[in-house]
């Protein structure tokens, strides 16, 4: 039993490192205490206040610029992208919209706010796929089941499960009373079953994260061509705000799958990646 | 090619029947006309048929007196034909003359009696009696004029007729054995025309091709020319039959070939330049010709329309004769439930271009984009339809409503005026809810709290969102570190046991295990009885517990070295003497099983474990 305990935790700790091959996270992100970071931070403060302002005052070009910028200094928040898809919309951009409501989903899952707002973005967009035969939502349901889960906390999940169940099967090796070595078995093994769960979804986050890449139509109406070239036939006409899958890239063109399973060639400008 | 491979069937029919007929008398000669009553101006068509084994004794062939009928036409064929009767092979040569007579008189008139001499002998046939009258009268079976040596065969009338009586029909043998025909222009040809051609702005006017031909012909692409200033509309005319018509004297097939309806956009005049259609001619299977043929431009004259009179609310686009009705699904509605209003206007017009009143914003209702329907039937040459709007609207307060009535202004070209008609108001009761009626809260204004567009954020740490903790640099040492260490531990244990084995301790504990074992088996073998077994396994794990203490294996050792060694190795002289005197009691177990008691038995057992104690405990070990 003990042999199997570790097999299956080998196995665990190969699948999910396998995964593991992300960039690092930039400096800014660490939040260290700096003076500079400081400095910084306090100008990105006031640039996001004067974004809200210029926001408040109809001013999304503005409120857009500033947003943009915050963005740009490597402060990806979930706040800054929600907004930002605020004033998109409010500028009439809502294929920009529909982009920056997803990546704020993806930074945060339970953002409800975004959720309801792309809703209603959505609901004004002119694209509908029309079913042929498979699904009609732009991601199958187990991706939207995992896509829904927050990294971060899943991570600790698994972690903490990961740790403990080692931790006790440490124990066990200089426990000599057998009754208590026995319940120390008993324990770890629920502890292993839950840390596989947590560490499949959490492979399957990743998975989706890092392999499955989903695209925003940003322009007012974009081909979908038969082949990565602009003399190639046009398959039909794609409009602002439409969720498409990314296949691969071709050149200045981006292979692409609809909900539907239609695929085509889109040029790489015309389409934000989430 | 159908209509040659027609007349081919009917062709080989009349072959076979003439051979029947000849069969049953040796000469065959008749006279028939295809109808005894005509019109006046009406042609008709007088066929004289012979039918002889040989050809060339017709000494002479007499046409008959045609009298007040006036010849249009005539041609003359031949053909041969064979029968088998009773095994032997009957040839025949037919020969046939075809005549188109026009009356030139109103009145009874006769063809006289044809006649031939054939091999010396005089055929006849009878006379045939004509009736002119002034317009064409209904058809009816024509009559046939038997002559001497005709089989009366039931032949089928028209199938008989139908060869001979089309003066352009030209037989298979036509085709093979005579000189093709050469195409000339009047044998095809197309025209088109318009209707009316003086309209106002926006009136229908219908421009109708039709296509003419007197031989064999396919239809090939019809190119328009290009209708800027109009919106067109193709009519359907699949069902448009062929038909026949004879034109300065010659009889040609003619179609509806296509049909367009034009709404002229602007006032002026307009000239639409000529239509092309191409055809396939033949005149036989071997003489086929594409060619291009084209009509004379056509001219239109569309007037403006009339200042006098015309409604403010006028859109240039409602030419036509209109009527409109507007109608709700329901007029007791529930408070943000829909209510669908249909609007519906129906009439002969431009109705794909007709705009339909706007239904008005109202404060108390919210309107949605409306569904426009159109169907319009495409046959028939006049454009007319109906177009449904279909306004969703939700009511935003309770109380009574009433939607307002809306017009539609149009010019009526037949009357040639303005028109204008109008819906009636349609009133609304809008309940609060499902469960209270509409009209008990009367006046009173709900304020709806829908979800709207959630706000911007205007606070945040602007951090704490970096990228994932499965993404940082500490994930990958946390994943692998737990197992790292477990392993190692496991390592450790390993090696641990396994350097142990190899040292004396090593082996004394081993020794002592296994002496425990034996114990174990000494055990069983008491519980069942077997007395040599269990002092067997008792001396033996005595001799273990003593390899354990000595670190050298007791097996072949003397009793006198045994009791050397424990000595030296610190173990009391009572334990030593004790176990001496239980090894040679085991011994005396082993080879005299009789004196051997279960109780027995128990006492060296509990006395084995006190010594495998004893010897465990008692003294240091002895070093290797």
């Amino acid at each position: 039993m003990t042999r199997l305990l570790l097999v299956s935790s080998l196995l665990l700790w190969a699948g999910a490192s396998s995964a593991d091959d992300a960039p690092a996270p930039p400096p800014a992100a660490l939040g260290s205490a700096s003076p500079a970071t400081r400095t910084l931070d306090e100008e990105l403060f006031e640039v996001f206040r004067r974004a809200n302002q210029a926001y408040l005052a109809g001013d999304y070009a503005a409120a857009i610029t500033g947003y943009e910028r915050i963005l740009n200094a490597g402060r990806i928040h979930p706040d800054v992208t929600y907004n930002l898809a605020n004033a998109y919309y409010r500028a009439g951009r809502k294929g920009l919209a529909v982009l920056f409501y997803e990546k704020t989903l993806s930074k945060n899952p339970a953002d409800e706010a975004a959720r309801f707002n792309l809703s209603l973005v959505q609901k004004e967009l002119i694209d509908r796929v029309l079913p042929t035969g498979g699904a009609t939502s732009a991601e199958p349901p187990w991706e939207a089941f995992v896509r829904s889960l927050p990294p971060t906390g899943l991570t600790y999940v698994f972690l903490g499960l990961y740790l403990v169940f080692f931790a006790v099967a440490v124990t066990r090796r200089f426990v000599r009373s057998r009754p208590l070595y026995r319940l120390l078995f008993w324990v770890n093994v629920p502890l292993l079953c839950l840390a596989l769960v947590a560490g499949s979804l959490l492979a399957a986050r990743m998975y989706a994260e890092e392999r499955v890449h989903y695209s925003v139509v940003i322009v007012p109406t974009a081909p979908l061509r038969e082949g990565p070239e602009r003399t190639a036939k046009a398959l039909m006409e794609l409009h602002e705000g439409l969720k498409v899958r990314t296949l691969s890239e071709s050149g200045e063109y981006v292979r692409v799958r609809l909900s539907n399973g239609v695929e085509g060639f889109l040029l790489r400008n015309q389409a934000g990646e989430i | 090619m159908r209509g040659v491979r027609h007349h081919a069937v009917v062709w080989l029919g009349v072959m076979l029947c003439l051979s029947f007929s000849a069969a049953a008398g040796e000469v065959s000669f008749s006279a028939s006309v295809d109808r005894n009553v005509v019109g006046l101006e009406e042609m008709f068509t007088f066929t004289l048929t012979v039918s002889v084994p040989d050809i060339s004794r017709i000494e002479k062939l007499t046409l008959p007196d045609t009298g007040t009928l006036k010849i249009f036409s005539q041609r003359e064929q031949t053909a041969t034909t064979f029968s088998l009767s009773g095994g032997s092979q009957d040839f025949r040569r037919i020969k046939s003359v075809v005549m188109v007579l026009k009356p030139t008189r109103e009145g009874a008139t006769t063809i006289g009696r044809a006649s031939l001499r054939y091999a010396g002998q005089t055929y006849t046939t009878e006379p045939i009696a004509i009736q002119v009258t002034k317009s064409a009268p209904q058809k009816k079976p024509r009559q046939r004029s038997p002559g001497p040596g005709m089989s009366p065969f039931p032949f089928d009338d028209d199938f008989f007729r139908s060869p001979f009586d089309d003066p352009f029909f030209r037989s298979p043998l036509d085709e093979f054995l005579g000189r093709p025909r050469e195409i000339d222009e009047k044998d095809a040809f197309v025209e088109a025309y318009l209707s009316p051609d003086v309209v106002v702005q926006g009136q229908q006017v219908t421009v109708t091709l039709m296509v003419y031909s007197r031989i064999d012909a396919r239809i090939g692409e019809t190119r328009w020319p290009k209708l800027d200033g109009f919106y067109s509309v193709d009519r359907d005319v699949s069902g448009a039959r062929t038909e026949q018509k004879f034109i300065d004297g010659e009889r040609y097939m003619y179609k509806l070939h296509q049909q367009k309806a034009l709404f002229p956009l602007k006032a002026g005049e307009i000239t639409l330049d000529p239509i092309s259609v191409e055809m396939v001619l033949s005149a036989s299977p071997f003489a086929q010709e594409t060619r291009t043929l084209k009509t004379r431009p056509l001219k239109i004259k569309v007037l403006p329309l009339p200042e006098a009179g015309r409604p403010a609310d006028f859109c240039e686009a409602n030419v036509g004769r209109f009527s409109l009705s507007a109608a709700v699904d329901t007029t007791q509605a529930t408070l943000n439930q829909p209510v669908t209003l249909t609007l519906t206007l129906r009439g002969t017009g431009n109705i794909h271009q007709v705009r339909a009143p706007e239904f008005p914003a109202l404060d108390k209702w919210k309107r949605f984009d409306p569904a426009v329907d159109i169907q319009s039937p495409k046959a028939g040459a006049e454009v007319r339809g109906t177009k449904t709007i279909e306004y969703v609207l939700v009511p935003l307060a309770s109380g009574e409503h009433v939607l307002p009535a809306l017009r539609l202004s149009f010019f009526d070209p037949q009357d040639n005026r303005y028109r204008t008609v109008q819906t009636e108001p349609i009133t609304i009761q809008v309940a609060a809810s499902a469960d209270s009626p509409a009209g008990t809260e009367p006046g009173r204004e709900v304020n709806l709290l829908a979800g709207t567009f959630q706000p911007i954020r205007f606070e945040s740490t602007l951090s704490g969102h970096g990228p994932p903790l499965y993404r940082s640099r500490a994930f990958l040492p946390l994943l692998i570190l737990p197992p790292a260490v477990w392993l190692l531990l496991l390592l450790g244990s390993a090696v641990s046991r396994r350097l142990q084995s190899d040292s004396p301790r090593g082996r004394a504990r081993q020794a002592m295990a296994r002496a425990r074992g034996r114990l174990k088996q000494a055990t069983r073998h008491a519980t069942a009885g077997r007395a040599p077994e269990f002092f067997s396994e008792i001396k033996a794990a005595l001799l273990d517990a003593v390899e354990a203490r000595l670190g050298a294996s007791a097996q072949g050792m003397l009793i006198e070295e045994i009791r050397r060694g424990l000595s030296a190795d610190g173990v009391g002289t009572a334990i030593v003497e004790e176990l001496l005197r239980e090894l040679e009691n085991c011994d005396f177990g082993r080879f005299a099983p009789s004196a051997s008691r279960g109780q027995e038995m128990q006492d060296s057992l509990q006395r084995s474990r006190r010594l495998l104690q004893e010897l465990n405990r008692a003294g240091k070990r002895s070093a290797p």
